[in-house]
């Protein structure tokens, strides 16, 4: 016996099933079904967000990473949770360990061991097409990572309080995530471990000085201490600050160099005319503007790794300009390290034998020992301005002749870490990236003395303390002894830039090095 | 089973659902003549649209006004969208209270510690809702829980979606808090410590008899529960069109459905406004006590037409009362369609005169009816399904399994399976049936020393007097045919079997003479030769229309044939069984009057076409010997020309 009309029969004959049902207005209706379609849509939309932040995340849903085509780009707190690359996995999980202690020390004294994060803004991963090698991605982070050790185990950034955690912020290969990941770590500048510096900042490109504008100009303050941006472009960027030559520096110490070397007189400018490649504009204009009276050749150009869709293997014109009167002895080298070995390549098979020296200012050439074959034929030398000497990264536990005071405990942490392999610091990634980190930490405990003892800095305070590390309070760096002041601006006073001659690469600097004064 | 001709019974509980909530209540609506059926309907109908609440009345046992209030509130408080989950808290409190009877009535402060100690004990919700299903279990549901189709899945969670927030969102104690509270004031400006309330409430339910103790009882439960129901309501009670909760009694004519109909009554007439819908069922009117103003007759088709306005407020009475109309043949024909399509089309026609209307009836006999593998050449094919056995009722019922003929006389003379058989009533009953009026059979019954004077009782005579038509040529009820063949059943040469009855009911009638009843009585002995013999002799002389009255009123008269063969061929025997000459004026009377004696009876056979068709060939001939008014015996037979088409 059917009793009730929900199955859609009535269970009395002629009256509707609904008869007695309540007659609802029609706009009720009508907003009761948009509700109802409105709860679906946004259940569905949730459900895909979910969905999609699940197919998108990098490890844990919650690691504060996306993927972006095909890389992990944002801020890796939990520095364990997710290896951007097998190569940095031992050094992110040694940082991992050392961010756990922090933790740990802070949970038995809250009061007394309060701590702070720096983040290290730099990529994490490399491609065919990006500006960093996997081994310089690496050696970025092992050189931030023995700075972080030391500072919160040695007294040799000032007094060990706060300590300091390290995280990743990774904005892609290109650098062109950097929106999202500078937003994210404007968000941490309010957390109970405030984020109260950056560092790294990647390289001389236009995404490197949008980020650092948007940093500077962001109400966080927070303060930006590069590794490797040497265009002189970022000078005048507040709040930020490079423990790294500028190109001006870079070029400076080429002159320095050709001051002592009087048979060098004509000099061809060749550069990178790809876009947007900072550090090769930067370096050429201060090519033309310190060495203008060696630019007899008129300049060559050529399309290079920063733009991958016009990569040229052969430098061709070039080849043949070398030889063409007036022939040069000099190449004022404006472009990227990636495309040196093809430069010097192509350089080797023009036709004249006129010894020529290339003439270059980098952070670091990576091991030039296959090229030394071709230099040796070709009568070409290298003459490389750079932020650290190969004689200083070998084995010997006392580098010879002239080093920065910072350097031996320096590389005495560093192989106290087991973190890097043999040659881990000749491509002066590690060591500059180490010196940037310092430099936050000193301003870091710069700050910490005026605060009560549950307190600790914030980033604005942290980046009123980068133009006052000088006197007495300077930075330890391996790469020099480094102080900053307002009339250098970002560039720092100390960095030593010695000149390296390939061949021979491992002699030790003949002359003392050219060191960034006031 | 689809219920038929109740369009306008469901078009009237529209209306007084539809009725303002803020507003005065509206009429109790009443259905007289038909029960159970007809409120499944309307339950079926409110299932899941609307909250309410099906109660049958006629429970055994005692229950009162607070168990009546407790099913309302369990059933009300079903999930229901658009209305949410209604509690009942007050009432819950009241409960709870009620039922302590340890409660220290010498020491009042024992008795505020004992009462404060038993509310903090109960402090869930679903105790609450345990706690009215409990107090309600005395009263069957007229629907219960375990056939109610559950609603579905979404609208369910759209419904206790708020419900069951809400009860994150109170706490138990807030809630019961509340509740208690209400104690105190009971919505008026006067307060006073809720405990003592309860303390009286307690007092009162205990000592019912004492003064007027359940009345006050009962008025403070009717107001916990309607101020539930109104808090629970909320801002809906002003939404127009969102109609009123209802409430469906079985049985409102039982000694506790007059009880509690009339508190409500009373109460709605003393101002107080429940935004309920009430509608019961009765067997037999038992408002005719009730001044003229207070209710009003609907007949058939006609609306109720309530309507707001006015100075007081109201306009419409306290009660309306509609009697249910019987289902047509047009009814039984469209239900026989709908549930029954592989059935003979000529059997309904037989239950339909059997059952005479009665919706229940009906579906009782065409569902069996249903169940017959073959029908017999002959007839008696109701005979076959009034012998057939129910289908076997459920485990966990008290349900006993009879025959169709034992349900439907249970039903007929509203009785359950819990109640034992009224055997004796119904032998009394059974002899009476025999009778041609209800004036007859009173006679019969206290002339016979059948009833004395102490054995009579209001429930019997109104059973009596149900048993037989206002038209003296209208068919018999289907109780009475029920009641007849069980007197046909009883023995030959009983004191009380079929001759002795009708032989003295024909010599009573010949003492007073009525010579219809003798004729009636007559023919129910069997002796059809006399009864045409009459009809014969006055045919022509008698004006058309009285000999045609009486003709009428004389061929309902029963019978207690078997009907082994097709009724025209019954016909035909029967009327040379009196030696008259076929073609004689005689043998055509007596063909035509044993022709509509046996069509008069439901359970002469199915193939009914020629016996039809006969009556109609006589009624065509004798009517030449009405040299007044041929036409009405053409008349006649036309109409048994066109019944001849419906039982071909």
């Amino acid at each position: 016996m059917a009793v009730n009309s929900r199955n859609g029969t009535s269970p009395v004959a002629d009256v509707p099933p609904d008869h007695l049902a309540p007659r609802v207005p029609r706009l009720r209706t009508v907003l009761r079904r948009s509700a109802v379609v409105l709860s679906v849509v946004v259940l569905v939309a949730a459900g895909a967000a979910v969905v999609h932040r699940v197919a998108v995340s990098c490890g844990p849903v919650r690691s504060g990473l996306t993927r972006v085509d095909g890389e992990c780009v944002g801020v890796l707190t939990d520095v364990g949770s997710h290896p951007f690359s097998d190569d940095l996995r031992s050094v992110q999980d040694a940082i991992d360990r050392e961010n756990a202690w922090v933790d740990a020390q802070y949970r038995a004294d809250p009061g007394g061991n309060r701590y702070v994060r720096v983040a290290l803004f730099s990529p994490m991963t490399a491609t065919a097409h990006s500006f960093m090698t996997a081994d310089q991605v690496r050696h970025t982070v092992q050189g931030a990572y023995v700075a972080q050790r030391r500072a919160n185990h040695t007294p040799d950034f000032d007094d060990p309080r706060p300590l300091v955690q390290l995280v990743l912020a990774n904005p892609g290969s290109r650098q062109a995530q950097w929106p999202r990941v500078v937003r994210a770590l404007e968000r941490m500048t309010d957390d109970r471990h405030p984020l109260v510096a950056v560092i790294g900042m990647g390289t001389s490109i236009t995404a490197t000085r949008d980020a650092a504008r948007y940093l500077s100009a962001s109400a966080t303050d927070l303060p930006m201490i590069a590794g490797v941006a040497t265009t002189d472009e970022f000078r005048d960027i507040t709040g930020f600050v490079r423990t790294s030559p500028s190109n001006t520096d870079y070029v400076r110490a080429l002159a320095d160099y050709l001051a002592g070397h009087r048979e060098l007189r004509t000099g061809m400018l060749v550069y990178d005319d790809s876009e947007p490649d900072l550090y090769v504009r930067d370096l050429r204009s201060a090519y033309e503007r310190h060495l203008r009276r060696y630019l007899t050749v008129p300049a060559k150009s050529y399309f290079g790794a920063a733009d991958p869709e016009n990569r040229t293997q052969l430098f061709a014109t070039i080849q043949d300009s070398v030889c063409n009167a007036p022939r040069p002895d000099l190449i004022l080298y404006a472009g990227r390290a990636l495309d040196l070995d093809d430069f010097v390549r192509s350089l080797a098979l023009r036709g004249c034998r006129d010894p020529i020296s290339i003439l270059v200012g980098a952070t670091g050439l990576s091991p030039l020992e296959e090229l030394v074959p071709t230099l040796v034929e070709g009568r070409i030398t290298i003459v490389n301005a750079a932020a650290g000497h190969p004689s200083w990264f070998t084995a010997d536990s006392h580098p010879p002749g002239s080093v920065p005071d910072g350097l031996p405990p320096f590389l005495a942490a560093f192989r106290a870490e087991k973190i890097g392999e043999p040659g881990a610091l000749a491509d002066g990634y590690g060591p500059t990236h180490h010196d940037a980190m310092a430099t936050a930490v000193m301003a870091i405990r710069a700050v910490a003395p005026g605060l009560p003892r549950d307190e600790v800095p914030r980033a604005g305070n942290v980046r009123g303390q980068l133009m006052n590390l000088n006197n007495s309070s300077t930075v330890p760096g391996a790469g020099g002894t480094l102080t900053f002041t307002t009339d250098r601006k970002a560039d720092p006073i100390g960095k030593w830039v010695p000149i390296t001659v390939i061949p021979p690469a491992t002699d030790a600097p003949t002359r003392r090095p050219y060191v960034t004064t006031g | 089973m689809t219920l038929f001709g109740r369009r306008h019974a469901v078009g009237l509980v529209r209306e007084v659902m539809t009725c303002p909530q803020d507003g005065p209540a509206p009429p109790v609506l009443v259905f007289e003549g038909g029960r159970t059926a007809l409120l499944t309907g309307v339950a079926g109908l409110l299932d899941g649209r609307v909250p309410y609440a099906h109660v049958d009345l006629g429970a055994q046992g005692r229950p009162g006004t607070p168990e009546v209030l407790y099913a309302l509130a369990f059933h009300l408080g079903r999930p229901c969208p658009l209305y949410g989950t209604l509690r009942f808290p007050r009432l819950a409190v009241g409960k709870l209270v009620m039922d302590d009877t340890t409660l220290d009535l010498h020491d009042r402060d024992a008795a505020r510690r004992q009462i404060n100690d038993l509310l903090r004990a109960h402090r869930g919700i679903d105790q609450m809702v345990t706690t009215l299903r409990e107090g309600a279990g005395t009263l069957p549901a007229g629907l219960p829980a375990s056939v109610q189709t559950p609603l579905g899945l979404a609208a369910r969670f759209l419904a206790t979606a708020l419900g069951r927030l809400a009860r994150w969102t109170w706490s138990s104690r807030f809630v019961l808090g509340r509740a208690q509270k209400w104690y105190g004031a009971q919505g008026s400006s006067h307060r006073r410590p809720p405990v003592e309330t309860l303390i009286e409430l307690n007092q009162w339910h205990r000592r019912p008899n004492l003064g007027t103790n359940a009345r006050q009882r009962d008025d403070l439960l009717w107001a916990a529960f309607r101020a539930d129901l109104t808090a629970g309501l909320g801002r809906r009670r002003h939404r127009s069109w969102i109609p009123r909760c209802v409430v469906l009694l079985d049985n409102a004519d039982t000694r506790l459905g007059r009880n509690v109909l009339t508190e409500l009554v009373r109460l709605r007439a003393g101002g107080e406004h429940d935004p309920l819908a009430v509608v019961a069922t009765a067997r037999e009117p038992f408002l005719d006590h009730l001044p003229a103003a207070e209710q009003r007759t609907l007949a058939a088709d006609e609306p109720l037409a309530l309507a707001r306005s006015g100075p007081d407020g109201r306009r419409w009475p306290r009660w309306v009362r509609y009697p249910l109309p019987g289902l047509t043949e047009e009814d039984t024909t469209r239900k026989v369609t709908a549930d029954h399509p592989r059935l003979d089309h000529r059997i309904p026609l037989l239950v339909q005169q059997f059952a005479q209307g009665n919706p229940l009836a009906v579906g009782l006999l065409l569902e069996a009816a249903d169940e017959v593998p073959s029908w017999p050449a002959g007839g008696n094919e109701l005979g076959l399904v009034l012998a057939r056995l129910e289908p076997p009722p459920p485990d966990d019922t008290d349900r006993v399994q009879c025959t169709i003929a034992e349900r439907l006389c249970r039903h007929l003379l509203g009785r359950d399976d819990r109640d034992p058989f009224p055997d004796d009533e119904v032998e009394t009953l059974t002899t009476c049936a025999a009778a041609r009026t209800g004036e007859q059979a009173l006679t019969l019954a206290v002339g016979s020393g059948l009833l004395t004077p102490d054995g009579y009782t209001g429930e019997l005579s109104t059973l009596l007097a149900g048993l037989w038509p206002t038209a003296p040529d209208a068919a018999p009820p289907p109780l009475r045919r029920l009641l007849l063949r069980r007197l046909a059943a009883r023995p030959a040469d009983a004191e009380t079997g079929w001759r002795a009855v009708h032989e003295r009911l024909r010599r009573e009638c010949a003492e007073r003479a009525d010579r219809t009843g003798e004729l009636y009585h007559a023919l129910a002995l069997g002796e059809l030769g006399r009864v045409a013999g009459y009809f014969t002799e006055r045919a022509g002389v008698d004006p058309a229309r009285e000999w045609l009255a009486t003709l009428h009123e004389v061929v309902q008269a029963p019978t207690n044939l078997d009907h082994p063969v097709p009724p025209a061929d019954e016909a035909h025997r029967l009327a040379r069984a009196t030696g008259a000459d076929p073609d004689s004026r005689l043998g055509r009377i007596t063909r035509l009057v044993a022709a509509l004696w046996l069509a008069a009876d439901p359970f002469t056979g199915r193939h009914r076409a020629d016996l039809h068709d006969g009556i109609k060939r006589d009624y065509r001939a004798i009517a030449l010997q009405f040299h007044d008014d041929q036409s009405r015996l053409v008349a006649e037979a036309t109409t048994h020309r066109v019944r001849a088409e419906q039982w071909r």
